[in-house]
């Protein structure tokens, strides 16, 4: 008996049509994409360069001027926030990368060699994963000094053992498939297993599980140097904004608010699209969305 | 049962000595010498390099590496984390200052996330659609986006600064002054609060959203059960399942949050002195620190791998 013919769906339209279906996300889009833009053209859509200082003008209130106000050096409170956005979309994609590329090539060999292999890898993720990302972040990046740079391999390493951790699961059920089997019995490499037809069908959840993680990486990045142990001054890292604007919480509470409110809003846009994404890529809501 | 819950002390045993060792080997391998550290940083500025020898000698560092590893560990079996690099107090004296405060507020938090947290959850489950849902599903995302710095100063600026009705910041012990205690805490545990009760509030409402929509569930609406009743005995039992997991590591984050939170609002505890450890670069006190916390992750996730088994018969023990 011949099977029915399923109703041919193209997958980028549902896909689209899904994401946008839901305010919340398109939300998130249009505040990630704005950030983007912000990051590019700082220069240009920054209004004063957000290190030089005005003695004479400094904690304004916020006034035509200095929209934000301004903090105790005289720099202008929306120029640094704009200009922040450059560090927070590094921090955020870049450690998600890292930890994204190291977590899936260590969660591969883990989860297809299996053995001793997967044993050691699997318990030493344990071993990370005891430690809070938070504080583990703290004392890598301490230890490697302030700076963008430290800053996002001390994150890559808080976050690796979440995507070693998904890959690794994802691995062990998909190499059970069919396909796998009929790859190794013509000799297919090992290599090329893991690569070329286990990788791509793991490609779902990690893509939403990066997403998320940006906003993970963001709120770590702003709590280090809200700490002191992340990007320092004079850079315009968000976090260390709040701190800054924190000693003047009584007389300028916008120094500290608005930052913060930064922070949020981007966090808040990636958790959304990631939300999204994951509702989209579910194969289990196929057809319900 | 009991081959289960050896199997899993033998995973945690296993679990803490994987630290031990990453912690050991983070703080010796990564940039930096911590012996001139201490002499730069010190009033020991004037040390002659012999000097400086002598100290590694005196404190063992000199020693190849796996050796001084031993050394630490059988030291630490022994209840001896050495003493801080900079002020020469006993580590473990100071941690045993330190960790209730820090559990007094993380476990009080922990609880308001383990009750409202779900309660919110089905809530907004159960009224999918309507106004309370959203105001759950906003309140919960805010919750899980909002800095925690950020939302103890605010708390700070409106309820201390404004309002004048909240200490600004401080720890006084229950036992001394239990209404000061109270008043300096609720801040700090709002705060530490927010992240567990909005996670959980998430995947509560997914999971029985997602529980509500199987068989059996429908079978008991068909059979004309009361809501309450549906919810109670049949929805909730397995709904809670993936938040009974979510709830181990809700007590990692909260540990870790208290690292900012102790330092927002200036409380003696371990997230206070892993910070002023790190800031300084007292060693000795970071690795004790970060092993103490480890050590208690480690063991609240024992306590929810074994509460889950218990809960779920359909686990498998072998």
């Amino acid at each position: 008996m011949q099977e029915e013919a399923l109703p041919r769906v193209n997958e980028f339209r549902r896909f689209v049509r899904v994401m946008l279906s839901r305010g919340v996300v398109v939300f998130g889009i249009l505040v990630i994409m704005a950030t983007i833009v912000a990051a590019v053209f700082a220069p240009l859509v920054a209004p004063y360069d957000p290190y030089a200082q005005d003695l004479d003008h400094v904690l304004q209130q916020p006034n035509s001027k200095y929209l934000l106000g301004s903090d105790s050096l005289g720099r202008d409170t929306l120029s640094r926030i704009i200009y922040g956005t450059r560090i927070t979309l590094m921090v955020g994609v870049g450690t998600v990368l890292i930890a994204a590329s190291l977590g899936t090539v260590i969660g591969l060999i883990a989860g297809y060699l299996g053995g001793w292999i997967y044993t050691i890898i699997m318990r030493f993720t344990d071993g990370i994963m005891a430690i809070p990302p938070l504080l583990l972040a703290l004392v890598v990046a301490a230890l490697l000094g302030t700076g963008v740079k430290g800053v996002m391999i001390a994150i890559s390493f808080a976050l690796l053992p979440g995507y070693i951790r998904l890959i690794c699961g994802q691995v062990l059920s998909v190499k059970e498939n069919e396909y796998v089997m009929a790859a190794i019995s013509v000799g297919v490499s090992k290599i090329s297993i893991m690569f070329r037809h286990i990788l791509p069908n793991c490609f779902s959840p990690l893509i939403v599980q990066m997403t998320m993680m940006m906003g993970l990486a963001i709120l770590i990045e702003a709590s280090l140097s809200f700490l002191g142990l992340g990007i320092k001054p004079p850079s315009a890292a968000w976090g260390s904004m709040v701190y800054d604007g924190y000693k003047y919480l009584i007389i300028r509470p916008v120094l500290s608010l608005a930052p913060g409110l930064a922070i949020m809003l981007v966090v808040f846009s990636f958790n959304m699209i990631g939300d999204g994404l994951r509702d989209t890529l579910d194969p289990r809501l196929r057809g319900t969305i | 049962m009991t081959t289960y819950i050896i199997r899993r002390l033998l995973h945690a045993v296993l679990v803490i000595l994987i630290v031990s060792l990453l912690v050991f080997f983070l703080m010796r391998l990564l940039p930096g010498d911590p012996i001139l550290m201490y002499v730069a940083s010190g009033d020991l500025q004037n040390f002659s390099m012999e000097q400086v020898e002598h100290l590694k000698h005196e404190l063992g560092m000199d020693k190849p590496l796996i050796v001084q590893y031993g050394d630490w560990l059988i030291n630490v079996v022994r209840g001896d984390f050495g003493k801080s690099l900079l002020h020469g107090y006993d580590v473990l004296e100071e941690i045993s200052h330190r960790l209730p405060i820090t559990l007094y507020l993380g476990l009080i938090a922990f609880a308001i996330g383990c009750i409202v947290g779900p309660l919110l959850g089905v809530i907004s489950a159960v009224r999918r659609g309507k106004w309370l849902d959203t105001l759950v599903t906003v309140i919960a995302n805010v919750g899980i986006t909002a800095p925690a710095f950020w939302v103890g100063i605010i708390l700070i600026y409106v309820f201390s600064l404004y309002l004048g009705l909240l200490p600004v910041y401080g720890y006084t012990s229950p036992f001394e002054d239990l209404g000061r205690n109270l008043q300096q805490s609720i801040m700090p545990i709002f705060v530490l609060a927010t992240f567990p009760v909005a996670s959980a509030a998430r995947q509560t409402r997914s999971s029985v959203i997602e529980v509500m929509r199987q068989d059996y569930v429908r079978t008991a609406w068909a059979k004309g059960l009361s809501e309450r009743v549906i919810i109670m005995r049949h929805v909730l039992k397995n709904a809670l399942m993936p938040v009974v997991t979510l709830q181990g590591m809700l007590l990692r984050n909260i540990i870790g949050g208290s690292v900012i939170i102790e330092t927002v609002f200036v409380i003696p505890g371990m997230g206070k002195l892993v910070v002023d450890g790190m800031l300084s670069q007292d060693y000795t006190v970071v690795q004790g620190v970060v092993l103490v916390v480890a050590l208690t992750v480690v063991i609240s996730n024992l306590i929810v791998d074994i509460l889950y088994g218990w809960l779920d018969p359909r686990i498998q023990y072998d």
